[in-house]
């Protein structure tokens, strides 16, 4: 009986809502933004593939005519493979470095480098993704339409007879929040699937392997539309006013979109500073001098042939502090990249505060961008250069004419690389698995907001005057 | 209309409106953001001039320690914009320093203050973003209910009693609503400027208050048609709900999704980037040419060709530019015969320079178009007019950054003449700091002649020399000479670069069309506003 009941408040509900011309206005706004997110991320997916096609084009013909011992000179690259969800969550990924240039010779520290060139004169605007559709203009939407749910029945005094039927306040509830969580969720629905298909279409990438990573980010968009919904019926039940209680609603989205997000960001550049370019270039120059001058200037010897007069000794000393040098310059040039990691998950850790900004962060977690991508692709260079270290070695020991003073290319192995003897970088995307490892607990902390809310909400509704 | 009578409405509204708590919270929460978006930014530009400040210096020190012309590369830095503190604009993004060179012509600056790559929003809060975002919003959540609320409170049949005309009463709650909206707007620029000048950070001079002035008049244009707007949508709207959500979907589509949507669309193509390949693909086999002329310049010179004791064995190419040369120890005939080879080369490269620059430019032109479509649907939205303006008045502009590059490009010509003038381009100056008077070919370390080496002793000798007493005798000498300030490229008299912020009012001609539509989207509000207020309609909803 009580279902029947909150099932005929919900098919009443939903007829009133498609009736009118606000949720005609939404659906088409939310219906096109949303499958418009599929083409410029279409081209950008479109553009790195191609980029990732001429770096690794480029890099096949340095080792073709390439010797082991100058391979350690040759500027490696490792390029981060474009992003499949760019159009559902960017994560940042178009703005962040996406090549990773590394030489195993000892004379320069690995070099960070993005698709996105000097040349645009556009200015910069937050890219089109379900997220940002989802932050902004679906939470407005609910807004929009939900504002007036319990007003509208007080002004056109039908209120009294509702509660008056025997279906009560916790269903009449029910039916209103099923109505607009299902009306809303339509053209998200129809939205998404239309961006997905389109994105599918222009790149011919095939969304079956990463179907599961959407489901989930579609899932977590009605999630919060659910929570925007349920934030504007807790109001509009306080609220006795529709105009006012807009405009409250509205209040909070500004909070919660823009202010939070620019708070959160400055606070952490206050909270984790980062050491200026050039502070980071006089420690860097500092280690040098640091380490030469333990030589007094017996370092940097490099005679070539000339050098066998006394078996190479100034170049054992050189390669030594080429060596320390290095070592130390590039475990500080990784702190100072764990310390820009660090503060943008603080700032985003902070932006947290606002369910948006929450649910972006789980997003991203679940899909397997943003930070953990970034994280992600540092660690895996790292290895890469192991390897590769590992590699060239084996290469030259077999070499008896080489010096094997590691990795100088004038004292190593002069053979010439073998066919395919290098393995070119490739990226291994986090699963979705992983994503739900390392999201988990904010799950929670969003399963506990939402489940507070909804107390809340209900016991708003239920308590409020009649009219 | 009635003076007196708009006057008491304007006293009313500013009275009603101060005391609500719409405008308390967001009046409030506008000049906190303000104080807190300022003080970042007066950090973030402090950084940025003491960076600048320190390239400069390391830039002023390599220029002094130079030893030969191929390695002076003045290195031109653009000064980052005192006004960015108010409108960030392209003043981050966009690099800030170019390193002159006879090889190329500048296109683009290199390095940047964009702060950290990971970042959330990379240095592009400023008061600017606060005026447009949150009072923009303030002034619909504040003007939505003008007309809508006389209707529902019923006071609207009062004021026709009154005998309050329509248009009296539509003036009266413009000029209220404008009046108290530059309350915060006001507290906020003035805590602002405050902030900045206490830092020092803002030259107070004729051009930046000018341009400052320009910036707050901008603001108010802009704050002025967000109120007539919402004044408008109340006047024709049946109650203040549906006003607002009208305001909301108008805010929504125009002021937002369209600037995304447009500059998304039009941020890059496929099309236009395989171009750009192509192009580059194209310089570089320009590019190999040259080489390949150098390689046979250098096989038709026999000192060049073939090691002897007559050429150099120091020296030291850079790895970032593989036209910077710097070689000592050699001899007269050998310095000779470089010379000979590299004026050539010179001579090529300027013309790959100009082809290069110009074949770029060629295919930029295409991305501009595409750029000019996506600004231009942009322009629908009053938010993103705004930041455009703003941008103008704080020459944070793409044109300011462009302006920058142009004068890089004039003092490359400059600096291209007066070495021209020198006659460097020939003599071995470009690539030694060997003199007739200091030369010393290597071989005289090994108490021998250059004629004393052959090709079949050659490798021996070097041995000798790399081995005590001949390898203490090179160093020393090479230590002596890298004191030497006599060794060193005479840079007193070389060209300056001296670059201005454009004018105050180039900056305002610069920003007259956007002005110019921000006042016809004012003049075309008022137009309906004044096409609804005909005698026929009930204004004031006095009839039941």
């Amino acid at each position: 009986m009580g279902n029947r009941a909150a099932a005929v408040v919900f098919v009443h509900e939903v007829r009133q809502i498609v009736g009118s011309l606000r949720f005609a206005f939404v659906f088409v706004a939310l219906a096109v933004l949303l499958a418009l997110t599929a083409l410029p991320a279409a081209t950008r997916f479109e553009l790195e593939r191609e980029e990732h096609k001429e770096v690794a084009r480029a890099f096949e013909a340095a080792l073709e005519a390439g010797t082991v011992g100058g391979f350690t000179d040759q500027r490696v690259p490792a390029v981060k493979p474009p992003w499949p969800l760019l159009f559902a969550v960017e994560g940042g990924q178009m703005a962040t470095p996406n090549r990773y240039y590394q030489e195993l010779s000892r004379l320069s520290l690995p070099r960070l480098a993005h698709t996105e060139d000097g040349e645009a004169r556009l200015p910069a605007v937050p890219p089109l993704d379900w997220m940002l559709v989802v932050r902004v203009a679906l939470s407005l939407a609910a807004f929009v339409l939900c504002h007036d749910a319990v007003s509208t029945e007080r002004e056109a005094r039908s209120s009294r007879l509702v509660w008056s039927q025997p279906v009560t306040r916790g269903q009449l509830l029910l039916g209103k929040f099923l109505a607009y969580q299902t009306c809303l969720a339509l053209p998200v629905a129809v939205g998404a699937a239309a961006s997905a298909l389109l994105f599918s279409a222009a790149t011919g990438v095939a969304l079956a392997p990463v179907a599961g990573k959407l489901a989930c980010v579609l899932a977590l968009g009605l999630w919060i539309l659910a929570i925007y919904v349920l934030v504007a019926l807790w109001f509009a039940s306080h609220i006795r006013e529709a105009a006012t209680c807009l405009t409250v609603l509205l209040f909070t989205w500004v909070a919660s979109v823009v202010v939070a997000p620019a708070v959160a960001d400055i606070a952490a550049r206050r909270l984790a500073p980062l050491p200026s370019e050039v502070a980071v270039k006089r420690h860097l120059e500092k280690i040098y001098d640091d380490v030469h001058a333990e030589l007094a200037g017996r370092s940097e010897r490099w005679r070539g042939k000339a050098g066998a007069v006394d078996g190479f000794a100034g170049e054992k000393l050189s390669l030594r502090a080429a060596n320390v040098t290095y070592t130390r310059q590039e475990e500080f040039w990784r702190q100072v990249l764990r310390g820009r990691l660090d503060q943008a998950r603080l700032a985003r850790d902070l932006a947290s505060v606002s369910p948006a900004y929450l649910v972006q962060g789980v997003a991203e977690r679940l899909a397997g961008t943003g930070l953990g991508r970034e994280h992600s692709f540092l660690e895996q260079v790292r290895y890469y250069r192991v390897m590769l270290a590992a590699t060239i070695r084996a290469m030259d020991l077999q070499d008896p004419e080489s010096h094997h003073f590691y990795f100088v290319s004038d004292y190593l192995s002069k053979r010439r690389l073998p066919a395919g003897g290098i393995d070119t970088f490739a990226f291994r995307e986090l699963t979705l698995c992983e994503g739900l490892a390392a999201s988990w607990r904010v799950l929670l902390v969003l399963l506990g907001e939402t489940l507070l809310l909804a107390w809340a909400t209900r016991r708003a509704f239920v308590n409020q005057a009649v009219g | 209309m009635r003076p007196h009578v708009i006057w008491a409405v304007v006293r009313k509204e500013v009275a009603a409106g101060w005391a609500s708590p719409r405008f308390q919270v967001s009046g409030w929460l506008i000049v906190l953001l303000s104080v807190v978006v300022s003080l970042a930014a007066a950090d973030e530009y402090a950084s940025r001039r003491n960076l600048w400040k320190r390239l400069q210096e390391e830039s002023e020190k390599s220029l002094q320690e130079a030893q030969t012309w191929s390695g002076l590369s003045p290195l031109l830095l653009r000064p980052p914009e005192p006004l960015a503190l108010f409108a960030q604009g392209f003043d981050s993004r966009l690099g800030r320093e170019v390193a002159i060179s006879t090889f190329s012509v500048p296109r683009q600056l290199s390095g940047d203050y964009r702060g950290n790559d990971f970042a959330l929003h990379r240095n592009d809060l400023d008061l600017t973003t606060v005026v447009g975002v949150l009072l923009g919003f303030s002034a619909l959540l504040l003007a939505f209910d003008a007309f809508t609320q006389e209707r529902e409170r019923r006071t609207g049949k009062l004021l026709a009693a009154a005998g309050v005309a329509p248009l009296e009463l539509f003036v009266g709650k413009y000029l209220g609503l404008g009046v108290l909206l530059n309350l915060p707007l006001g507290l906020a620029a003035a805590s602002s400027l405050a902030l900045f000048a206490r830092r020092h950070l803002l030259p107070l001079d004729a051009s930046t208050l000018a341009r400052l002035g320009g910036l707050v008049a901008t603001y108010e244009i802009y704050l002025s048609l967000l109120v007539l707007l919402g004044v408008t949508v109340s006047l024709v709207s049946a109650d203040s709900s549906r006003a607002l959500s009208r305001l909301l979907f108008v805010w929504l589509v125009i002021f937002l999704a369209v600037p995304y949507v447009a500059l998304n669309f039009g941020r890059e193509s496929v099309a236009q980037r395989r171009l750009e390949r192509e192009i580059e693909r194209q310089v570089a086999a320009w590019e190999d040419g040259d080489l390949k002329a150098l390689e046979r310049d250098v096989k038709q010179e026999p000192l060049l060709a073939a090691s002897s004791g007559y050429d150099s064995i120091f020296q030291i190419p850079d790895p970032e530019d593989r036209h910077v040369r710097f070689v000592r120890y050699g001899t007269a005939s050998f310095y000779e015969a470089t010379a000979r080879v590299v004026a050539r080369e010179i001579e090529r490269g300027r013309h790959t320079a100009k082809r290069a620059f110009d074949a770029r430019e060629g295919v930029a032109v295409r991305r501009r178009a595409r750029e000019r479509l996506a600004k231009g649907a942009s322009l629908l939205s009053p938010s993103y007019v705004l930041d455009r303006i703003a941008e103008s008045w704080a020459g944070t502009a793409a044109e300011d950054h462009d302006r920058f590059l142009g004068a890089c490009r004039s003092f490359r010509e400059q600096f291209l003449g007066h070495m021209d003038e020198k006659e460097v381009v020939r003599s071995w100056r470009w690539f030694t700091d060997d003199t007739r008077e200091t030369l010393r070919p290597w071989p005289d370390f090994l108490d021998l002649t250059p004629a004393d080496i052959t090709p079949e002793n050659r490798d021996a000798a070097i041995q000798l020399l790399y081995s005590p007493p001949a390898s203490t005798r090179m160093e020393e000498h090479m230590e002596r000479a890298g004191r030497d300030e006599a060794r060193r490229v005479p840079v007193a008299d070389l060209p300056r670069f001296d670059y201005t912020r454009p004018a105050a009012g180039e900056a305002a001609r610069r920003s007259l069309p956007e002005l110019g539509w921000l006042l016809a989207l004012h003049l075309g509000l008022s137009a309906a506003a004044l096409g609804w207020m005909r005698p026929a309609r009930d204004v004031f909803g006095a009839r039941a």
